[in-house]
């Protein structure tokens, strides 16, 4: 039985792919913007209750994420995390992609899944991750040397870099 | 009357309820700076490898390339190991659950680090 009896990539399979990676879009899309633009809907919850039980279930339970406000700092920290545990993911999945297309003495149905569009999209986002929690990290490794703790400082250098992480992985996938 | 329930051991260990020291912080900063470093060697890896896609046994033959790789590889399994029993401990409260995850996530790691380099080799050799 050769390489290519075992494993084909379908039409079907194509369309599944395709619908992870939709879902996958819809729900980075909604998180991102549940993190910055759910005081509205806090409010509208609040003017809606009406009897004791209402108002008590629509008040916003500890640790307080509905209510927190957010700052450049506390938000760059959660993404700093969050790309952190996505790199692992990344990191473990192409680790055992390679492992697999070596030991499976190189079968080119391993290097089907350049063909997809989402393959890209996850490629670049990884990428984005990556360079975020580099910069991050950085500013990390400055903050134990006991360097830039000002708060005017730790927007400035904040903004920088997301800024930066979104010049580099621009730079990187131009340059390639 | 007894003012101090620690042992004599656990107070010349010194350690508290973590039962290790600050050795996780200072290991996620020494691997921090060596994947600083060798971070910009992964670029110029991943734009020789995408420059030419079908010479990548060539390519990750060259020894700077196969040394780089197997130290960047461990230090990042390292790295996200640590972090991820950082990310574990602040997020599961049940007792069982957390040790059991940051142990299977050690296991992994572990596993995952052995099998590369085990593929490494078969490449090269």
């Amino acid at each position: 039985m050769s390489c290519h009896d075992r494993c084909h990539s379908g039409k079907s399979q194509n369309q599944v792919i395709k619908a992870i990676g939709f879902f996958l879009f819809v729900s980075v899309l909604r998180t991102a913007i549940n993190l910055f633009h759910n005081d509205k809907a806090i409010l509208k919850k609040f003017s809606m209750a009406k009897t004791k039980q209402e108002i008590h279930a629509a008040r916003p339970m500890s640790p307080h994420l509905t209510i927190y406000k957010r700052q450049i700092s506390s938000v760059l920290s959660i993404f700093h995390r969050l790309t952190g545990a996505g790199l692992f993911f990344m990191l473990s999945l192409a680790t055992w992609w390679f492992i697999f297309f070596v030991f499976s003495r190189f079968c080119s149905c391993y290097l089907n899944i350049a063909n997809y569009a989402i393959f890209r999209i996850i490629l670049i986002l990884t990428s984005f991750a990556g360079f975020y929690h580099l910069l991050n990290g950085i500013r990390h490794l400055f903050w134990d040397m006991g360097k830039g703790f000002s708060i005017k400082a730790m927007n400035q250098t904040g903004i920088a870099v997301v800024f930066g992480s979104i010049l580099l992985t621009l730079l990187f996938w131009l340059s390639l | 009357m007894i003012d101090n329930l620690r042992t004599d051991l656990a107070k010349a260990k010194n350690l508290g309820s973590a039962k290790s020291g600050y050795k996780h912080w200072w290991h996620q900063r020494l691997t921090a700076i060596i994947l600083v470093m060798f971070s910009i060697w992964l670029l110029f890896f991943i734009k020789a490898i995408a420059a030419e896609p079908t010479g990548y046994i060539s390519i990750i033959s060259k020894p700077y390339n196969f040394v780089s790789l197997i130290i960047f590889s461990v230090t990042a399994f390292y790295h996200s190991m640590l972090g991820m029993q950082v990310i574990i401990e602040d997020y599961v409260s049940r007792s069982f659950w957390r040790n059991f995850l940051i142990i299977a996530v050690q296991i992994f790691c572990f596993m995952t680090v052995i099998a590369l380099i085990a593929a490494l080799l078969f490449i090269v050799i």
